[in-house]
């Protein structure tokens, strides 16, 4: 125990004699220990903060669309060839699956422009053709005014519910319920606002959107539409259930034959958190590679000075094995210090990612927390690394010859 | 430096430096007891002045072992192509708790024969050994052992750690011994005062004068209590006044039971030895009392 106390106290007094050198050695570390910390703190935030964000579709609730949601190396040609889901295969669901609640039938058109009073929104906004079902399926609130209701589709009114940016945007000082406002030169009166409803991963908000009656839509956008189809089940228990009905329900209508798989996408809020973490884990272990990497070279920075270090001090190993130290001593002396000086490397590069995991949450508004998990991987690794890359320096030292060492300048 | 350091040593000659030795007066035993003793052991070998060979036979019929026993020791060095003998056949047998004086001139082989003894290098052909066992069959991590328990080495270049404070380099054989931080602090201490350094405890080696450091060096090789002492020129950089500190110092080490060899180039100071060897060429030339071995050199040293 006194050995090692010794050991480690005589690795710092080693680094505080060279300061500047040890730095510019253990940059590779630094560098490594930083952007795990910094990735893994990221990644984590992410997927904190995704599981709130992908939950845009309302408790017990799942999406039907034509096209996949998210997703890498899509072969997007393969899906333009599916035939559209219709307004009418909704409605058959509506009828025939005792399990499902609602279905919120949606077209989707956008980015547009949209003004009003000689005011201009950016041309971002989503622009939805919807029905009533389309609020609560969806998890929006009603802030001011009401939401649409089945009168407004029927008669193909043309009213719209603009989402809380929208309406901050076009009427500042509020009031918007009863203005007009102009898509594509086409006129709508507004009769609600949606409450705020924040942003998918801080990427796609979810309040700059309009909503119009799937009549009004087809009137400015055509009648030429995919809808999406966003299903509620009758309980968020019943959500299996709902789902097996309508995949079998849309397979009759849309005449898949058996064996086939769907032509059509289906996913829930749990199945997209899936598949981001999927995503998020790749991303992961592909920065953990690259940690490694850099480790690899801060290690072999490690070594590289530990020899240099080893030559310098001959004389002094020279004198300790005189005055008694056994090889074995000698080794974890300079084993301890590559340790220590990568240990050192290590702290530095989490203070450092961990910096920049809470500049990026200041500035890109990601939730980043530092995980400890992570916090230790980088320690880990670094003393890891310093053991790995000490070891044949400290061999070096401790097969030193007293007598000649001690005759070194 | 050496005014400043007089009240020092008055003070330090009136305090004991080991309390469980009973103290004799240093001066009377240096001539009177261990003297007559080496003076009758050469008065029977002959001439005083003697072979190697024969001095050592004479410790070896003595009823212990010799402590150390070298036998036909060869040290050679190669050097660009060139042989170059340090040491060229050399036999001596010390035994326990005797002084041994090494002279010699400079290159006949001095500092290579302690560092044999003193188990930090080995011989090229020879045997050497060290209370009954031979050091050939030791292996490196016995002799470090060795080296720390039973040998107080004081290196003719001193060799302290540059970057550690004199306190720190007196520690460092009591380190390697794994003796508690608190406790070889205290002893480190205490040898440092009987140096009389304890005012420059936390200098480091370059803001110490050379003879300070010199006596960094002893204390470093006194701190444990080692059974034989090895010393290099361990006043060659010392006031008079300084130097028969040390001198004392052994002297008392030597009257505990200590063994001391000890190299020198001072023909005073090995005459005060009980016995003094001389190397020349990697020989021993001479090995007898003190005063005969030095004397007899003398001229021959001022000559050259
Ligand atoms: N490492 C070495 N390599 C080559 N030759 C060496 C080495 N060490 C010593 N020698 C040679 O061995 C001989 C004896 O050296 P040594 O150091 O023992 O002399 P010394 O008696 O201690 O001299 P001094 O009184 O000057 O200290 C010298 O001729 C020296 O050149
Ligand atoms: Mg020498």
């Amino acid at each position: 125990m006194t050995a090692l106390f010794d050991n480690i106290a005589l690795a710092l007094s080693t680094l505080r004699s060279n300061p500047l050198r040890s730095l510019l050695t253990l940059l590779g570390i630094v560098i490594g220990a930083a952007t795990v910390v910094a990735m893994m703190s990221l990644t984590e935030g992410l997927r904190k903060k995704v599981t709130d964000d992908l939950s845009f579709l309302g408790a017990g609730a799942f999406q039907v669309q034509k096209y996949p949601a998210i997703g890498i190396n899509l072969d997007w040609a393969k899906y333009r060839k599916r035939k559209d889901l219709t307004v009418e295969q909704g409605e058959a669901l509506r009828e025939h699956c005792p399990h499902v609640a609602r279905v919120s039938i949606e077209a989707w058109a956008g980015p547009e422009k949209v003004t009003a009073l000689g005011r201009s929104t950016q041309p971002n906004i989503s622009v939805a053709g919807a029905t009533s079902e389309f609020e609560q399926v969806n998890g929006y609130a009603v802030a001011d005014g009401r939401f649409l209701s089945e009168a407004d589709t029927e008669l193909a009114r043309r009213v719209a519910v603009i989402g809380a940016d929208v309406a901050d945007l076009l009427f500042p000082q509020g009031g918007a319920v009863g203005e007009r406002i102009r898509i594509r030169n086409a006129s709508f009166t507004v009769i609600g606002t949606l409450e705020r409803a924040g942003s998918v991963l801080g990427l796609a908000s979810k309040d700059t959107l309009v909503v119009l009656p799937m009549s009004a839509f087809a009137l400015v956008f055509g009648k030429k539409h995919s809808v999406n189809l966003a299903v509620q089940a009758a309980t968020p228990e019943d959500v299996r259930y709902a789902e097996d009905e309508v995949v079998a329900q849309l397979r009759r209508l849309r005449r898949v034959p058996d064996g086939e798989e769907n032509d059509f996408e289906i996913f829930s809020n749990d199945s997209l958190t899936t598949t981001f973490n999927n995503l998020a884990a790749t991303v992961a272990a592909a920065t953990f590679g690259v940690c490694l990497l850099a480790l690899l070279v801060g290690g072999i920075g490690v070594m590289n000075i530990m020899l240099v270090s080893v030559v310098e001090r001959t004389r002094e190993i020279g004198i300790r094995k005189a005055l008694g130290a056994r090889r074995r001593r000698v080794l974890t002396q300079f084993v301890i210090e590559a340790i220590v000086l990568s240990l050192l490397g290590g702290v530095i590069g989490v203070l450092l990612g961990a910096l920049v995991a809470v500049g990026a949450r200041e500035v890109y508004q990601v939730p980043a927390s530092v995980p400890l998990w992570a916090v230790l991987l980088a320690l880990f690794s670094a003393s890891g690394c310093g053991l790995v890359f000490g070891i044949y320096p400290a061999v070096r030292a401790s097969r030193l010859d007293p007598v000649e060492a001690m005759r070194a300048e | 430096m050496s005014s400043e350091e007089s009240p020092k040593n008055s003070g330090r000659a009136a305090a004991p430096v080991q309390p469980e030795k009973t103290s004799r007066e240093p001066s009377s035993t240096r001539s009177g007891s261990a003297h007559p003793e080496r003076s009758s052991r050469g008065a029977s070998g002959g001439s005083g002045v003697e072979g190697p060979l024969e001095g050592s036979v004479e410790v070896g019929a003595d009823a212990a072992p010799a402590l150390i026993a070298l036998e036909e020791i060869r040290r050679t060095y190669h050097v660009g192509g060139e042989e170059v003998r340090a040491l060229d056949g050399v036999s001596v047998a010390v035994g326990r708790g005797e002084w041994v004086a090494i002279v010699g001139q400079s290159g006949s082989g001095k500092s290579t024969l302690m560092n044999i003894v003193g188990c930090l290098d080995t011989p090229t052909s020879g045997r050497y050994r060290l209370n009954g066992t031979d050091v050939r069959g030791l292996s490196d991590d016995e002799l470090a052992d060795l080296r720390n328990k039973e040998i107080g080495f004081v290196f003719q270049t001193f060799q302290l750690l540059p970057r550690s404070t004199a306190l720190a380099n007196v520690e460092l054989p009591l380190v390697y011994r794994g003796v508690p931080r608190r406790q070889r602090r205290e002893l480190a201490e205490e040898a440092l005062v009987r140096v009389g350094l304890e005012q420059r405890m936390h200098h480091r080696p370059n803001e110490l004068s050379g003879g300070q450091r010199q006596r960094v060096a002893v204390a470093r090789a006194l701190v444990g209590r080692p059974a034989l002492l090895l010393a290099d020129e361990p006043t060659g950089n010392l006031d008079t006044a300084t130097g028969e500190e040390i001198i004392g110092l052994f002297t008392e080490l030597h009257e505990a039971g200590n063994t001391i060899v000890l190299v020198t180039h001072e023909p005073k100071l090995a005459a005060r030895c009980p016995r003094a060897v001389r190397l020349s060429d990697g020989k021993v030339v001479a090995d007898g009392p003190g005063v005969e071995v030095a004397s007899l050199q003398l001229p021959r040293a001022v000559g050259t």
